[in-house]
């Protein structure tokens, strides 16, 4: 028992890390959105938690869609 | 096609040249294979075991070198653009640079293959035609991975450094299999099993050939 | 608000089931006769050994629809496989050796598998860290999409040349039902927690690139 208890711990472990390194790091984005708005950029309070509903909205006044980038075939 | 070769010209005449990258490839394959013998005071029948393991890992990491450097002088000598700015297909120009490593891993094969022999004293003679069959197979696939990688590297300043560690990863089967054709040579069991590894080394090569040509026209985008 | 209730209500359904797995590997599945209960890391070491796999496909197919389609969303979900991905790969060693030392009474061996393992984490991990170096994320994306395919591509020779080095892995034994059943129940609520994490994951990586344009904008 004791080595699937092991087992099951090491992956717990793992998981539990990633999972917080992620929730630190979502707070330190959620900070820095706040000190945008602070600052008197209009920020979407949608732009906190994006859905599949905000896929290719531009509320932000100065958010590029910037994900596509043009190919040879675009600048021809 | 007239591309292709005037490429491959350029390359060798540079090389011989201005004798940059070879002379150092081929020293550094000498100082590896004489570290490993060195290290390695075994039986005979051990030292069959193990000469065709150390063989390869001093051809990939001699050959590394000549695939860091293969776009070096375009690099250096500002030609990058130029490279990627030639009117023929990108794939052309990564057969042609492949063409180039494949001839220089020929040359470094052709001088460690009879020094590990020597410093082992296994008999060479007795088994050339396989050595140099397994060496014809192996050479293309690990220059295609290098070129193509080398590529990769050379497209931007940062970032390039860590290149070299993805490739050991991806060569793996092809030092595995080489590895394995050399000892079952040496052993004299030219059998089943030894024509199954050495077909493995020809679909590494043509794999990663077509993989090459087909990806390194994103390798070298801006 | 609707939505944050969905999402409640799905994260919830998701704690059930590992829940359910977890206890399923525990209680239901039958104890093997050779092993004893050290045998029950197969129900943690299949599922990440599967998803360790599958994180790379994943992260090969993102690659090739970044580069014909040049759009960042596919590198975010790139990323975001690439790294559970690698954690998958490498929990399938750790949990992998703990296995071998119960059965082989040995850390390590180089058995097929953990051999291809090893050289997928490997590949992960060159890829992973090539990518941390590059600013660019176009060149990063592009970069990283060419090694996912070449990866790709390595995997099935891999396979093959580690299998043939080593002579090929024993048969896996025949399993009870309930030990089936416990193994597809552990791989199923895995691979919905593995989804769940690289969508959580990939919606962070959005919001990075969103911060970082205002940022650069401001």
């Amino acid at each position: 028992m004791g080595t699937f208890a092991a087992g099951f711990l090491i992956v717990w472990f793992a998981v539990v890390l990633y999972v917080g390194r992620l929730g630190r790091r979502q707070q330190q984005l959620r900070a820095e959105f706040e000190e945008l708005r602070a600052a008197g950029w209009r920020v979407d309070d949608q732009d906190e938690r994006p859905t599949h509903a905000d896929a290719g909205r531009t509320d932000c006044q100065s958010v590029p869609q910037n994900n596509e980038r043009p190919t040879r075939a675009k600048a021809a | 096609m007239a591309a292709f070769w005037w490429i491959v010209h350029k390359d060798l005449v540079s090389e011989f040249r201005s004798r940059r990258v070879w002379p150092a490839m081929l020293l550094l394959g000498i100082v590896v294979a004489l570290v490993f013998s060195l290290q390695v005071e075994l039986l005979a029948e051990q030292k069959q075991q193990i000469v065709g393991g150390l063989l390869w890992l001093s051809v990939f990491f001699a050959g590394a070198m000549v695939f860091d450097r293969s776009f070096a002088a375009e690099r250096d000598e500002g030609c990058w653009d130029g490279l990627k700015l030639l009117p023929v297909s990108p794939g052309a120009v990564f057969l042609a640079k492949w063409t180039v490593n494949v001839l220089a891993l020929a040359a470094l094969e052709s001088l460690l293959i009879p020094l590990f022999f020597v410093l082992s004293d296994l008999p060479l003679a007795a088994h050339a035609w396989q050595l140099a069959l397994i060496a014809a197979l192996a050479s293309p696939g690990l220059a295609a991975v290098g070129t193509l990688v080398s590529g990769l590297a050379t497209g931007g300043g940062k970032g390039g450094n860590g290149l070299v560690l993805v490739v050991l990863p991806l060569v793996i089967p092809v030092l595995l299999a080489a590895a394995e054709c050399t000892r079952l040579a040496v052993a004299q069991q030219i059998d089943e099993a030894w024509w199954r590894w050495l077909q493995l080394l020809g679909v590494f090569a043509i794999v990663f050939i077509t993989a090459g040509t087909l990806l390194f026209e994103y390798a070298i985008e801006d | 608000m609707v939505s944050r209730l969905r999402t409640y209500c799905a994260e919830s359904c998701l704690a059930v089931l590992m829940a359910g797995a977890i206890l399923a590997a525990c209680l239901l599945a039958p104890t093997e006769s050779t092993m004893g209960h050290a045998q029950r890391i197969i129900y943690v070491h299949v599922p990440v050994a599967w998803l360790g796999l599958v994180g790379f496909l994943v992260m090969a197919g993102s690659g090739l629809a970044y580069l014909s389609r040049r759009n960042l969303a596919w590198d975010h979900w790139f990323q975001a496989a690439g790294e559970l991905g690698w954690l998958c790969c490498g929990l399938t060693l750790a949990t992998g050796s703990l296995w071998a030392h119960e059965a082989w009474g040995t850390w390590w061996e180089w058995d097929p598998r953990l051999t291809t393992a090893f050289i997928l984490w490997a590949v992960y991990s060159g890829v992973l860290l090539v990518r941390a170096g590059i600013d660019d994320p176009h060149r990063r994306a592009r970069v990283g999409a060419v090694l996912a395919v070449l990866g790709a591509l390595d995997v099935p020779l891999v396979v093959m040349a580690t299998r043939w080095f080593r002579g090929l892995h024993p048969a896996t034994p025949e399993m009870a039902p309930w030990m089936r059943l416990t193994l597809l129940i552990c791989v199923a609520a895995f691979t919905v927690f593995f989804a769940w994490l690289a969508n959580r994951r990939r919606e962070q990586l959005e919001l990075d690139s969103r911060w970082v344009h205002l940022r650069q904008d401001s």
